[in-house]
């Protein structure tokens, strides 16, 4: 895929926009729908309705991204719009801001996991 | 937008998403990262794309390749459930050092990364642990041994690596379950002993405050 020159399509379905409202969401930020057919009020492109249909199960930006073929950027934008909109919910849990109280938690967690991998 | 900020709230009440954490895969170009995603992910690895256009001016490339309007960079990962609570990702680092402007947005809030070498060419693996150390992302060192054989012992590589003391390095085969889970189980092992050696650090001014008073 490296060096495969893209139509311009993806960024036609977000309006030319390469940056969604909010701030740049997190690969492995997990987006949920809040309410599955709910109408947003506007009219919101078809790749966002995929999103919210398959997002009825929680799934990260790098997920849906991979699992519609749209690339991460235009995947952020579309995430994006539809939490303003109140349609899906994202959990962005940033370890990287997240108490270091928190972070030995979660590591403890993550460790007894993979060890019972 | 609504996004949940509050970390805490997010562990102590289950939400209806998992907590996601992951952890990078890097090393340089064709030394074994996907494979490695691959031989320990509960779903086949996936591709997603990162566009070029995405990170601003992109002229310097461009220029290289000026019948292109765009670039895509390929990035693979893969997933392990740990709990209904917690979900890991793992990020194979796009290769070439030129795609490594991508690993900011990639490695923000990463546990840590696993650094695959290939003895061969331990030189591909630099920029890797080079980016590793600056950005301080907690990190281990995966020899991948591959068709059976190690050319290097872990010593060796660690001198030629210069990595720091307390650096995990690993012989293993990066195709072998029970060898990546090793390299992943030190690595998460690492990154927990950082975190608990950064609380205790978090701790020591109040247990100053402490005996200040108690002294006088």
């Amino acid at each position: 895929m490296i060096g495969t020159p893209r139509l311009s399509r993806p960024y036609v379905i977000t309006g030319g926009r390469t940056r969604g409202r909010g701030d740049e969401l997190p690969v492995e930020a997990m987006a949920r729908t809040l309410s599955p057919g709910w109408n947003v009020g506007r009219r919101i492109p078809p790749e966002a309705l995929d999103i919210m249909e398959i997002c009825i199960t929680p799934r990260s930006i790098a997920e849906i991204s991979s699992r519609l073929g749209l690339p991460l950027g235009v995947t952020r934008v579309l995430v994006a719009d539809l939490a303003a909109d109140a349609a899906v919910h994202v959990d962005t849990a940033e370890f990287a801001t997240a108490s270091v109280t928190d972070r030995v938690e979660l590591l403890e967690l993550l460790l007894a996991g993979v060890r019972a991998l | 937008m609504s996004s949940c900020s509050n970390f805490s709230l997010l562990v102590s009440v289950p939400s209806d998403s998992p907590v996601a954490l992951k952890i990078l895969v890097c090393g340089g170009f064709g030394v074994g990262k996907t494979t490695m995603v691959g031989t320990i992910s509960e779903i086949e690895p996936l591709r997603t794309e990162g566009a070029l256009t995405d990170v601003g001016p992109v002229g310097d490339l461009l220029l290289h390749a000026p019948d292109k309007t765009e670039t895509t960079v390929a990035l693979d990962f893969g997933r392990i459930t740990i709990s209904d609570d917690l979900v890991l990702y793992l990020f194979g680092t796009p290769g070439q050092d030129r795609f490594s402007f991508m690993w900011d947005e990639i490695a923000r809030g990463t546990v840590g990364a696993m650094v695959i070498v290939d003895t061969r060419r331990l030189q591909v693996s630099f920029p890797a642990i080079d980016y590793s150390e600056r950005r301080q992302i907690p990190f281990v060192v995966c020899i991948n041994r591959f068709d059976g054989i190690a050319l290097h012992t872990e010593l060796e590589v660690r001198d030629a690596l210069a990595v720091a003391g307390d650096v995990p390095v690993l012989i293993g085969d990066v195709r072998e379950r029970a060898d990546v889970k090793a390299v992943l189980t030190a690595l998460v092992a690492h990154s927990l002993a950082r975190a608990r050696s950064a609380r205790a650090g978090s701790m020591e001014p109040a247990a100053q405050d402490f005996s200040d008073r108690f002294l006088r």
